[in-house]
């Protein structure tokens, strides 16, 4: 890669970022095969833009990680002909390419990129186009426009407010109040269509809800000012309504803090590769992976992925389905047996003939079961959606009720008490109360590697009662325990010898250096003695192993036992001399036990695995109760298990693998774990990032405190809210008391959830 | 007191046209990604010339050298956007 990057004077690379100076290349092993990118039909699906002559694509890189990898892609004309340009979006990981089609064609394109280091993430949902949402910009501008109105409305208002007794000039009035009108009419037209559709939507399925009680509050405010505006009997409350509406907005930017490089709503489709090996006559070729037929014969080497299902044609094949079932080992395939998508082919190559295409394989079946198909309802625990089902009524009633105490008197007083109610009402601060709060919560627990979909998803954590683990991959490390050795370099005749007679030990940490060895172990032992809590024994070709504790194996030097930790060693000796020793961190993850501890007194703990039940006795500790773990549980099992249980508690589920995305899907609320940020995760309502997981406890912990900000915050803002009424009813309010009012209720409410949310967040130690 | 009206007129004019520069920069994307850019200004545009050692060029610190090289890649940028 140097050399590249030599040869077209690219060289400041390395200089742009000390700290971390590229990740190493991947080793593949054999170059990544592209020719299916020249097919017109995949040409189509992926590239965004193309008139022939150029072609516009935009690749998802998940390797991007720092500044010195954009600059590197936003070079990319100088590494290869026909590249006109290249831009990053480092949120997204994302380069959006631009290539002429005469000099250069898609494949050059991506082998280029496959060459200094960006594998792009060509998956099955890949092809199906993004839409670019074109919704954000329209917010900005609604927002923009808003506070365009709400600063200038401002100025010709404030000569009125601090003019005193005399007042000012009746024609500035005029000229004042008409130019407001003109200013505030795209506001309430443009602007404020935010609320009307949410409203109406609300009104249509006869619930209240927060968006009622603002629209009401914004007509009143619009159409009383522009009476009065109109008739020449005042100014109006134009200022307020301008600046309700550009608070409003901006505390709907601020709870919307998405995270743009996490997805949340994958499928196996971007599991699965886009594209696959098939045996074609005396070649191979690759073939997207959508377009396999049955009948085709694909070509797997060790780590790939297999798209479909298929049966085995070579002898034998190891296929490691951790991911997709749950199951910790990995399983070995006979010829003629079928091997289920999403198995990754270990050890040598294998040659499959496909059984069943991708879309109706085993695996995908079950994103066809209803949950999957049925929208999810965020705000069902929603504080603010509780509240305004009682607040938007009551207003409306006291505007009512005002307006018939003052109609027998005066319609005009009548009139003005009813709009006054509804314009003094009008939730501003309540409204600003759940956005400020939950983005706060949104940001610090991202932060904290914890990364929620959407603010709503705070709520639902924060009345969890029941959590449920997934056990391969999220208390466990997935796959392999890491095995590390240290000692004289082991010969692959050694190798084998251990191999072998570590196979006749069901220890899980002779099987976790089993697989570490990867060899194939066939010899039978001479003898084999195993001890109990010490080691094995054993013989072969005349040599005479141990394999165990310091104290079990011979030889074992000092400076070799010097260092140990809480890590698990293994010493190896031969004939007397000590070899060296396997290191093997623990299978579960740091920090696991004293978390379950903490959960335990505050929630009822599930497990729920598809791997056998051979780790229960060591996770029954954990979870207390035998009879709320299960384990040899099928994706589908796990689903309606889940869905179960939710249906009478409020259940967080908390998963890795393919195998758990029903039941997450199913769960109040489900959390994906990843190592990566970058992976595939399967679609969840949350991500955590595994270094954090034994912070869980806090993370809900600080959730529910948030409800609790949101309460008081409500209780604040009531408290300005019954202040107003009581100048409302009386029907004298003036556009100066609103003009107070309003931002004083607001900016109190946005510095109480910051500084409350910061403080509760500092005493939970996650900031 | 007529005065005011020019002014007041002056500063619509004004504001309205800050406005409208407002909604061009979202329209034209420019709010789209507000991280890249953050970090795409803080990388130099000098590329270090392909035969001299990249000690050597420290030490020079030749401000001719990078700022012949910066037209260069000026000149580069005007072509690529053709």
């Amino acid at each position: 890669m140097y050399s590249l990057l030599s040869e077209s004077g690219l060289e400041a690379y390395y200089l742009l970022d000390e700290e971390t100076p590229g990740i190493s290349r991947r080793k593949t092993g054999r170059k990544a095969r592209y020719e299916f990118l020249d097919e017109p039909e995949m040409r189509e699906k992926l590239l965004s833009f193309t008139d022939g002559r150029k072609s516009t694509i935009t690749l998802s890189l998940p390797q991007i990680h720092c500044s010195a990898c954009i600059w590197l892609l936003e070079h990319m004309q100088r590494l290869a002909p026909g590249i006109l340009r290249s831009e990053v979006s480092f949120s997204r990981r994302e380069a959006t390419v631009t290539f002429d089609e005469n000099q250069t064609s898609l494949r050059k394109v991506v082998e280029v990129l496959d060459r200094i280091g960006y594998e792009p993430d060509l998956k099955i949902d890949s092809i199906e186009k993004r839409t670019v949402s074109r919704a954000d910009r329209a917010f900005y501008i609604k927002l923009g426009l808003a506070g365009f109105a709400f600063g200038n409305i401002m100025l010709f208002s404030l000569p009125e407010y601090l003019a005193g007794a005399g007042g000012i000039d009746t024609q500035f009035i005029h000229l004042f109040g008409h130019l407001n009108l003109i200013l505030a009419l795209p506001v309430l037209l443009y602007s404020s269509t935010v609320f009307y559709r949410p409203a109406l939507l609300s009104i249509r399925q006869r619930q209240w809800n927060m968006d009622i009680a603002i629209s009401l509050g914004i007509l009143a405010m619009f159409f009383r000012s522009t009476y009065e505006i109109l008739t020449g009997y005042g100014v109006g409350y134009m200022d307020s309504f301008t600046m309700l509406v550009f608070f409003l907005l901006a505390g709907k930017l601020f709870q919307r803090k998405t995270f743009d490089r996490l997805s949340f709503d994958r499928d196996y489709r971007s599991y699965f590769p886009l594209s696959t090996l098939v045996q074609k006559g005396e070649t191979e070729q690759a073939v997207p992976a959508i377009r396999l037929q049955v009948g085709d014969i694909v070509v797997l080497r060790h780590g790939e992925l297999l798209p479909a299902d298929a049966r085995l044609l070579s002898g034998k094949a190891r296929i490691d389905y951790s991911f997709v079932t749950g199951e910790s080992d990995e399983i070995a395939v006979e010829k003629g047996q079928v091997v289920y998508a999403g198995g990754r082919i270990m050890g040598s190559r294998v040659e499959l003939v496909v059984t069943s295409p991708v879309s109706q394989s085993y695996l995908t079946s079950l994103w066809n079961r209803s949950e999957f198909r049925e929208e999810r309802d965020d705000t069902l625990h929603s504080l603010s959606r509780r509240f305004s089902r009682f607040f938007a009524p009551t207003i409306v009633l006291i505007a009512i009720g005002s307006a018939l105490y003052w109609l027998p008197q005066s319609p005009a007083t009548a009139i003005n008490a009813f709009t006054a109610v509804l314009i003094i009402a009008c939730p501003c601060a309540l409204a600003l109360t759940t956005p400020f709060t939950l983005g706060w919560v949104t940001g610090i627990l991202g932060r904290n590697r914890f990364y929620l979909k959407s603010a709503e998803v705070a709520e639902k954590i924060a009345v969890t009662d029941t959590i449920i683990f997934d056990k391969t991959g999220t208390l466990t490390f997935p796959q392999q325990a890491r095995v590390r050795f240290s000692g004289m370099p082991l010969s692959d005749q050694t190798c084998n010898h251990l191999a072998s007679g570590l196979r006749q030990s069901t220890h899980p940490v002779s099987r976790s250096i089993l697989r570490y060895l990867d060899h194939p172990g066939n010899d039978m032992p001479d003898f084999f003695e195993e001890v109990p809590g010490r080691g094995i024994a054993f013989g072969i070709g005349g040599k005479q192993y141990r394999v165990g504790n310091a104290g079990f194996a011979d030889g074992v030097s000092e400076e070799q036992i010097a260092g140990q930790s809480e890590k698990t060693r293994s010493y190896v000796s031969r004939d007397g001399d000590c070899l060296g020793f396997f290191e093997i961190s623990g299978r579960y993850r740091p920090g696991l036990v004293q978390l379950m501890e903490r959960l335990r007194r505050r929630f009822t703990l599930h497990l729920l695995s598809g791997d056998t039940a051979g780790e229960k006795e060591a996770l029954k500790p954990l979870f207390g109760d035998e009879s709320r773990m299960h384990f040899e549980k099928k994706p589908e099992q796990k689903l309606e298990y889940v869905r179960d249980l939710s249906s009478q508690r409020n259940v967080l589920m908390i998963g890795d693998g393919l195998n758990d995305a029903g039941a997450l899907r199913a769960s109040t609320t489900g959390i994906a774990v990843t190592d990566d940020t970058g992976t595939f995760t399967p679609s969840s309502d949350a991500i955590l990032h595994t270094s954090v997981l034994d912070k869980l406890d806090s993370f809900i912990d600080f959730t529910r405190y948030s409800r609790r900000v949101i309460k008081m915050s409500f209780g604040l803002s009531l408290m300005y809210n019954v202040i107003g009424l009581s100048f409302a009813v009386t029907g004298t309010l003036s556009p100066l008391v609103c003009a107070i009012i309003m931002p004083i209720s607001s900016v109190t409410v946005i510095l109480f959830t910051t500084a409350a949310t910061h403080l509760g967040a500092r005493n939970r130690g996650i900031i | 007191m007529e005065v005011m009206y020019l002014l007041i007129a002056f500063s619509l004019v004004i504001a309205s046209g800050f406005l409208g520069a407002f909604i061009w920069a979202v329209r034209s994307g420019q709010y789209d990604d507000r991280d890249t850019p953050s970090r795409r200004m803080l990388i130099d545009d000098i590329l270090p010339d392909k035969k001299s050692h990249p000690a050597k060029k420290k030490k020079t610190g030749d401000s001719t050298e990078g700022g012949k090289n910066r037209k260069h890649i000026r000149k580069n940028n005007k072509t690529r956007h053709h």
